[in-house]
């Protein structure tokens, strides 16, 4: 994440080009807000955390007051990744493969210990899990737990949001 | 139910894939489906996508140890998962359980059956194009999380059952709480027949749809709901009583259909049953303390006598089994989880073949998998 | 069952609770003994492999069968030597099929006679068999190689088209 690339380049000339006249940082500001406010998850579970995810999806915890409500089944249509739930060896070149498919602005958060470090499955001379997903893709929020409550879920949720209003690319917007 | 006449033509078939991520194989299950047309020629899970090593796990830790894993086995009844696990070590090394604690088990253990069920409910209707279930189901199932979680502390993944005991003891205030859930989903079930068993949508896909055949049950191993819709009343609860459930009056809901429908049905009557074993229990729950003063606890390592035994509790998905092996050491020689899941996938492969595409959702919802149960 | 003459003595004092019956049956005998419980009503309830190589250089195969009607656990040990393939029971009960996919995998025990004997759980190519008690893991990197690619650039923003 946060990587400056050619298209970025060209955003900011261009950006610069039009300063007397517009200022182009607001569309992209509003741009965000839309984005942060609106993002669609994909439906995706692993394990144990996948049940508390859904939970967060359902009646008590309601994720549709953020705007994150809308699950869907294909990465093509989805922006967020929830990644909840162990990660096995077997599976891992499968989200990988998911996550290169989702087409970009998207974010990632991991949720429960599995994804962030291998949790409770981690042991010296373990063969059977892969010992997080920073390993092999980017994450933005780490929602530490086992599982994480639905509230510590919402909590990460908000934290991305606010990662996201205030322009990915830290250090320049916000 | 065959749309085209049999053929041999290899062109005349072809490869879908679903999974592992897909929306309705609850996890991370694939299934390699052969169509014809709309019709499912061969149906192949693939498994293995949630493999976390639990059994050389075992191999690596004191039976203590291992108590977080067993609820993460079946994350949905893993109070029923934690309890055979300690019950099993407790039978071997031959440690003796206070009766409070023996009552509160089945109290616990049967709460968390009813939850498993009303999650399945409210996720094989979404499965099927109902969301309206699902929110009501879960909406049911938060108020009995909030019970096991002022008892245990967790809400999903269950550590409460201690070699001789519980963790903590059920509250005075317990068994008013356990009755006002009672009472709240008391008051669902005639709305849930209204929503879901008298839907002519719901009972056009269900009913007459993916028949499990007794043989094919007995050839795999099928067991537990899955197994009682096929009309085979069998259930390790009275087949062979373990704790203290032999005490307690309950029916087993059958149904000799076979189809889908049936097996819903089974379900939802079993939650009743559920209800009535826990009013029973809650009524005799006896005093004294609900861990043998002066047990071995968790902290002192516990060596068992060497042997094999093998020990079966009825879980949410039907016979869950645990085959321990000791040589006499702090860690097990070999534990085996026997998990219902697995055969009632394995089935899958003779049962599909025939039924078309749309009802492939329909069947796999039906056996209600858990796939890191499946995969271990 | 015992006029088959399917069972052995006890190559070894290993006592085994929670099973009405717990017989050791040869190899060789396995499959007509299955089928004798197939024919009796008896379905598959589990089966079990361990590890036995370090003090017997052999493979203990638990294979255990139930009846719905009245609970009586039948258990059948096995004592298969790790080097020659065990008959396969997938023919007598369905099962047995991913079961002894699952003990190849595991053990590295070949079962002759099994219609797909291929790894059940562990992904494709894995050379392994990690329920031996031999079994060291090996490195992290022996696996992960596809995934520690540098990920291709991020697209976020498109050229801009005028
Ligand atoms: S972090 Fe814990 S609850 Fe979440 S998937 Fe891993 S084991 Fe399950």
């Amino acid at each position: 994440m946060g990587v400056v690339t050619p298209a970025d380049r060209e955003l900011d000339a261009l950006a610069a080009e039009a300063a007397p006249f517009a200022r182009l940082a607001m569309v992209e500001d509003v741009l965000n807000l839309a984005r942060a406010n609106s993002l669609w998850p994909l439906t995706f579970g692993l394990a144990c955390c996948a049940i508390e995810m859904m939970a967060a999806g359902a009646s008590r915890y309601d994720l549709d007051r953020f705007g994150a409500g809308v699950f869907r089944p294909s990465p093509r249509q989805a922006d967020l990744m929830i990644l909840a739930g162990t990660i096995s060896r077997k599976m891992a070149p499968v989200i990988r493969t998911l996550w290169d498919q989702m087409p970009a602005p998207k974010w990632a958060i991991s949720m429960g210990g599995c994804t962030i470090s291998g949790g409770p499955f981690k042991y010296p001379g373990e063969y059977a899990i892969s010992e997080g997903a920073e390993k092999f893709m980017p994450i933005d929020v780490h929602v530490p737990g086992c599982p994480p409550r639905p509230e510590a879920l919402i909590a990460g949720l908000l934290k991305l949001e606010e990662k996201i209003k205030r322009g990915r690319r830290f250090g320049r917007a916000g | 139910m065959r749309t085209h006449p049999p053929t041999t033509d290899p062109l005349d078939t072809y490869t879908l894939n679903m999974g592992p991520q897909h929306p309705s194989t609850h996890g991370v299950l694939r299934l390699l489906l052969t169509l014809r047309g709309e019709e499912i020629v061969t149906a192949e899970p693939v498994i293995g996508y949630s493999h976390r090593a639990h059994e050389k796990m075992a191999e690596n830790r004191t039976y203590a140890q291992f108590l977080p894993n067993t609820s993460r086995q079946d994350y949905l009844s893993g109070m029923i998962y934690n309890f055979a696990w300690v019950e099993a070590v407790e039978k071997m090394a031959g440690i003796p359980v206070p009766e409070r604690a023996l009552v509160a088990r089945v109290i616990l253990a049967e709460f968390n059956r009813i939850a498993s069920h009303l999650l399945w409910i409210g996720a094989f209707l979404l499965d099927l194009g109902a969301p309206t279930p699902f929110l009501y189901c879960w909406d049911d199932r938060e108020a009995i999380l909030f019970l096991l979680e002022s008892v245990t502390g967790s809400r999903l993944t269950y550590a409460s059952g201690r070699f001789g005991g519980l963790a903590r003891d059920l509250d005075a205030d317990f068994p008013r709480r356990a009755r006002e859930v009672i009472a709240k989903l008391r008051a669902r079930w005639p709305e849930y027949d209204r929503l879901i068993e008298d839907n002519v949508i719901f009972r056009n896909r269900a009913i007459g749809v993916g028949v499990l055949t007794r043989d094919q049950c007995r050839s795999y191993g099928v067991t537990g709901p899955t197994l009682r819709g096929s009309g085979v009343p069998y259930d390790v609860r009275k087949a062979e009583p373990y704790g203290a459930y032999p005490r307690f009056e309950f029916d087993i809901p059958t149904r000799p259909e076979g189809d889908v429908f049936a097996r819903y049905w089974v379900r939802v009557q079993e939650m009743r049953q559920s209800v009535r074993i826990i009013e029973q229990a809650l009524d005799q729950l006896p005093g004294g303390p609900f861990l043998e003063p002066g047990s071995i606890g968790v902290k002192k390592r516990l060596k068992l006598p060497v042997g094999t035994q093998y020990y079966a509790v009825e879980s949410a998905r039907g016979h869950y089994g645990i085959l321990l092996v000791s040589e006499g050491g702090a860690e097990p020689y070999r534990a085996k989880f026997r998990t219902p899941s697995y055969p009632n996938l394995a089935v899958l492969t003779e049962a599909m073949p025939g039924t078309l595409v749309a009802d492939a959702v329909a069947i796999l919802g039906s056996t209600d998998l858990v796939m890191p149960e499946v995969d271990r | 069952m015992d006029a088959l003459g399917a069972s052995v003595s006890a190559p070894t004092e290993h006592p085994f609770s929670g099973a009405a019956e717990a017989r050791w049956v040869a190899p060789g005998r396995l499959v007509e003994a299955s089928r004798v419980l197939r024919e009796a009503g008896y379905f598959f309830e589990s089966m079990t492999c361990v590890d036995r190589i370090a003090a017997h250089g052999v493979f203990e195969l638990i294979y255990t069968f139930n009846r719905w009607e009245a609970a009586s656990r039948v258990a059948f040990r096995v004592w298969a030597p790790a080097t020659e393939p065990v008959p396969s029971i997938s023919g007598v009960f369905g099962a047995a099929n991913w079961n002894e996919r699952e003990a190849w995998e595991f053990y590295g025990l070949a079962f002759s006679g099994h219609p797909n004997l291929t790894w059940l759980l562990l992904p494709e190519g894995t050379e392994f068999h990690p329920l031996l008690k031999s079994f060291t893991a090996p490195p992290a990197s022996s696996y992960d190689d596809s995934l520690t690619a540098p990920p291709p650039p991020d697209d976020a923003h498109p050229p801009a088209h005028h």
